[in-house]
């Protein structure tokens, strides 16, 4: 399972950072998160799973709408393919030095938890750290506003 | 229940403006945040009245008797912060009835001031890092919506810089706060400091860093002036007074004061960052026509007085820090206000471009020339006390190097503050001026009343101090482990 995670997480990261369409590339950095947010939590780390799928979510909504603003669609990326060969190499070298945990991470089906600190998805929200979700409603809604702000001065323009 | 008041109503009416909008697209938005606004100032004041003037006061709401498990602590710190928070934001709220008509949807704005306001309360109240650091977050995506408000497509691109910037600090934080789960398990700042064992080494630099970032202070300020530049003058009056002191100073305060107990290696690294910035924030700002570019650099200059009287780590450093950061949060909210109102009339920020607006718009101009005058530190004024309190702190510190700095920036201040003045409100009308007049009433009414705070506060400086900034310091000083020392000041004992 931990496998499968990792993998959805390495490809969709690589995505996000091939895809040209700028859109497309956001949703896949979005989804990624949701991944490694996935990870954190079954690697009993639930605040951690919790705030990278709310912040880093709301946070990469506001800046796809940002980054649609300022480069219109009109707009394309080019990049000379040397860029990718570069790219290539530093990630090889990344995943090399990485590889002993990336080897364990694999290694492990079950990463073993006392039932004293594990909390579930629901109660790291409701129980362990209640107060917390009113931050996170604010980042919510702060997110949403922005959005709806931009959105709104955008039609205005056009 | 009390507490919750300061993030619940503001989140829940932003929450709700959307909606209202629907109803009525000018009136009720305005009335419903400035309600809020008001609502929170009352508060503030009332809890201050109950307040017994020391210790900590924990909240955990509940509902129907069962513990929500939400936790708010209240001491003389927060209560300092909360109370600016309260008046900074009223002021902008009313600004903006007028203010705002240019900036498209009414309610949507609120709702993110609100939002905003919220978060900031938040990372005041929040006895927990994690959630500091949530709230923290909220608060800078709120901000990037206010810079975003303006127009332009340089807007945009401040709105971006700063969320880059501010996604960078808040890595750096929040890998702080993981070194010190690491290491203690727990997240709690009571209990953090209460935990025995060494905290991390790595911890203190990337605090450091992160919240240096976040208050702009040199060398993590160069995200400042063009945020600030590009952004309505709403966003630069409530960052510079309220979100850089709540995400910056308060929360590194709470951390090295209240976790890591301030050390003589920390204290020195704050001091130097707090000249630096003084230095190099005031020589920057002497050559700036844009006047909110120039009241971006005076901030980090600003802010340089904060951090230093606060690396002093003496009880008079900390007073003077202290009552520094809630003065700077009145006049340089004020000063962005009327740079904001000169924009409103000219439809121009550009000091050359501008010239004898002085007796066409008396009032900008006068509650200007008294923001300037704090600014740069003239008595009797309210910039005047916090900075003498600073000096003497650090003369009994027999550190008169920085004492010589900080008087000589604080000329150097007064000097490019009334260049501008000169520049702005003195000389002849230029013609294509002869028809602007005054901004509308609810514009000055809130220039005139942070006007007047920053005089009231300035000749009352000493019941202000002994009543709102000493509980302040307490808990600060508290944190140094220092015993206070009797200060007296107009019969006042600190």
């Amino acid at each position: 399972m931990t496998a499968l995670l990792v993998a959805g997480l390495l490809i969709f990261a690589g995505l996000a950072v091939f895809l040209k369409d700028m859109l497309k590339a956001v949703l896949c950095l979005l989804i990624s998160s949701v991944f490694l947010g996935i990870i954190f939590f079954k690697l009993n780390a639930p605040y951690a799973g919790v705030f990278e799928i709310s912040v880093v979510a709301g946070l990469i909504v506001v800046l796809f709408i940002l980054t649609v603003s300022i480069t219109g669609p009109q707009d394309t990326v080019s990049e000379p393919n040397v860029h990718l060969l570069v790219f290539f190499v530093l990630l090889s070298i990344f995943l090399y030095a990485i590889n002993i945990a990336i080897i364990k991470m694999f290694a492990c089906d079950k990463i073993p938890i006392s039932s004293k600190d594990y909390f579930s998805l629901g109660e790291a929200l409701w129980i362990g750290r209640t107060f917390d979700m009113i931050g996170q409603i604010c980042v919510i809604f702060s997110g949403v506003f922005v959005l709806l702000l931009i959105l709104s001065r955008r039609k205005n323009d056009k | 229940m009390f507490l919750f008041i300061f993030i619940g109503i503001p989140l829940a009416i932003a929450g709700l403006l959307p909606i209202v909008s629907k109803i009525s697209k000018k009136f009720l938005p305005d009335f419903l945040a400035n309600l809020c606004f008001i609502l929170l100032l009352a508060a503030s004041i009332s809890i201050y009245n109950l307040w017994p003037g020391a210790g900590r006061f924990s909240h955990n709401l509940e509902w129907f008797g069962s513990n929500l498990n939400i936790s708010l602590t209240l001491d003389g710190l927060s209560l300092l912060m909360i109370f600016t928070v309260s008046i900074v934001s009223l002021a902008v709220g009313l600004f903006s009835i007028n203010y705002i008509e240019r900036y498209g949807s009414r309610a949507i704005y609120y709702a993110i001031l609100l939002a905003l306001v919220a978060s900031i309360n938040g990372i005041i109240l929040a006895e927990d890092l994690f959630t500091m650091y949530i709230f923290i977050e909220a608060a800078g995506i709120s901000s990037y919506g206010l810079v975003a408000l303006g127009r332009t497509r340089y807007s945009i691109e401040g709105a971006f810089k700063y969320l880059i910037l501010s996604a960078i600090a808040s890595a750096l934080i929040l890998l702080g706060i993981a070194l010190i789960f690491i290491k203690t398990g727990n997240t709690g700042i009571k209990d953090i400091a209460a935990a025995s064992g060494g905290i991390s080494k790595l911890s203190v630099i990337l605090f450091l860093a992160g919240f240096g970032l976040k208050c702009a202070l040199v060398p993590f300020h160069f995200w400042m002036p063009d945020a600030y530049t590009s952004a309505p003058a709403v966003l630069p009056a409530m960052s510079s007074g309220l979100y850089i002191k709540a995400a910056g100073v308060y929360a590194l305060c709470k951390v090295f004061f209240n976790i890591y107990g301030i050390n003589s290696a920390v204290s020195s690294v704050m001091m130097y960052l707090g000249i630096i910035s003084i230095l190099i924030g005031a020589f920057l700002a002497i050559g700036q026509i844009k006047l909110r570019r120039m009241l971006a650099y005076s901030s980090i200059s600003q802010m340089g007085y904060i951090i230093l009287g606060l690396g002093i780590a003496s009880p008079l450093g900390i007073i003077g820090a202290l009552l520094h950061l809630f003065f700077h949060s009145i006049f340089k909210s004020l000063l962005f206000l009327n740079a904001g109102a000169i924009e409103y009339a000219t439809e121009t920020d550009e000091s050359n471009n501008l010239g004898g607006l002085g007796a066409r718009m008396p009032i900008t101009s006068t509650t200007n020339i008294i923001g300037i005058l704090s600014a740069a530190g003239v008595p009797p004024l309210n910039g005047f006390w916090s900075k003498l309190i600073i000096v003497i702190a650090l003369l009994q510190a027999k550190m008169f190097l920085y004492a010589f700095i900080a008087i000589f920036a604080s000329v150097l201040t007064l000097w490019y503050l009334l260049l501008i003045q000169r520049r702005v409100f003195f000389g002849k009308l230029k013609e294509t001026f002869v028809g602007i007049h005054e901004v509308p009433f609810w514009m000055n009414f809130s220039m005139i009343g942070l006007a007047l705070t920053c005089v009231w506060t300035g000749v009352a400086f000493a019941p202000f101090i002994s009543k709102w900034v000493l509980p302040a310091a307490g808990v600060l000083i508290d944190g140094v482990k220092a015993s206070l020392n009797v200060f007296i000041i107009g019969g006042h004992t600190l």
